[in-house]
């Protein structure tokens, strides 16, 4: 049985336009998306590029503290408006099933 | 008639592998006493084992050099700031390390300024009139407003333990004018001594040329710490 998409409204970080070529330079960005209607949540996603997670994940290893722990962690090809458009509406469809609501 | 014998016949005419004996008649390899065609196959395999050592000199040098900074190549990081902590060989080079430990103190730039070697436009020390030398970061300012460093929401992070910023993430910076220019912004280079020792500046991202300014690992910096150093750092000109 298809799921309904649920509606939601997807944020960027303030100033994302004019800062999108930074934010796709560091490789993540933290976006939020808010779902309303029956299912209604709020969640915080992390945009990552691979590369910038992998950087992440060794530095927090090695001089943080043994564990990388992150919540709704989204990894995609670019953290560009048009990646995380798409990202987000994949996990809609899918219901945004497995991410930690706020 | 004295026979001519195979041991006794002039060394170049077997090490050919085939000839004609004294007689007229053709010698093929097959032909050869076991004697002097051990002696031709030893000194081909020295010849060989020799070629093979010389051709993986080099080679093997090279590879071990590329393991080393291989691992750059999926966990990169570049560390460069006053009293930067060094402790691992990484880097997004490929190049060789000048020292056995990767990492190289460069005498010409800030005291206790320390990166992976050659990177290019890594380290370049600046001149006390700041002149432009290759090399050096620049920070980005909206075109027409002065250059900040105060860090945008999320762009650094806090260890949820102990309060402390995270050495993982910080304000960007890049290593040559010309990736700032081309993101919208107007380029300030940095005055690399005016970098509180507690920051460092490590790569970032898939953008080889991206770095973020990020508190030095084993500091521990509040978020107000954090900014008020990242306040310190000048820019020339």
């Amino acid at each position: 049985m298809a799921m309904d998409t649920p509606a939601y409204t997807l944020r960027f970080p303030k100033d994302y336009d004019t800062d999108e070529e930074i934010w796709k330079a560091k490789g993540y960005a933290v976006v939020e998306v808010e779902v309303s209607g029956p299912v209604a949540a709020r969640y915080s996603l992390t945009i990552y590029h691979p590369v910038r997670l992998a950087q992440d994940i060794e530095t927090e290893l090695a001089e943080v503290g043994a564990v990388f722990a992150e919540p709704n962690v989204v990894v995609v090809t670019a953290v560009g408006r048009d990646e995380i458009e798409q990202a987000v509406e994949v996990l809609a469809r899918r219901g945004f099933r497995g991410l930690a609501p706020e | 008639m004295r026979r001519s014998s195979a041991w006794t016949r002039p060394r170049t005419r077997w090490i050919t592998g085939g000839s004609t004996d004294v007689r007229g008649h053709h010698q093929s390899a097959s032909d050869l006493r076991p004697p002097v065609w051990s002696a031709v196959v030893l000194v081909a395999f020295a010849v060989w084992i020799s070629l093979g050592v010389l051709a993986a000199g080099p080679a093997g040098a090279a590879t071990t050099r590329s393991h080393h900074y291989g691992a750059a190549d999926t966990g990169t990081q570049q560390i460069v700031g006053a009293a930067a902590r060094v402790d691992r060989p990484v880097g997004r080079s490929a190049a060789p390390p000048a020292a056995a430990s990767g990492y190289v103190y460069d005498d010409t730039a800030q005291p206790a300024l320390r990166s992976a070697p050659p990177v290019a436009g890594f380290l370049a020390p600046q001149t006390p009139g700041g002149e432009c030398e290759p090399g050096g970061f620049w920070r980005g300012s909206r075109p027409g407003q002065p250059v900040s460093f105060e860090p945008m929401p999320n762009e650094y992070r806090v260890d949820a333990t102990t309060g402390f910023v995270k050495p993982t993430h910080g304000v960007s910076v890049f290593d040559n004018p010309e990736s700032v220019v081309s993101k919208g912004f107007e380029p300030h280079r940095i005055d690399l001594t005016s970098i509180p020792s507690d920051l460092q500046i490590i790569q970032r991202g898939n953008d080889p040329h991206h770095y973020e300014i990020t508190p030095r690992s084993g500091t521990s910096l509040l978020p107000e710490e954090y900014a008020a150093l990242l306040r310190r750092i000048r820019t020339l000109g």
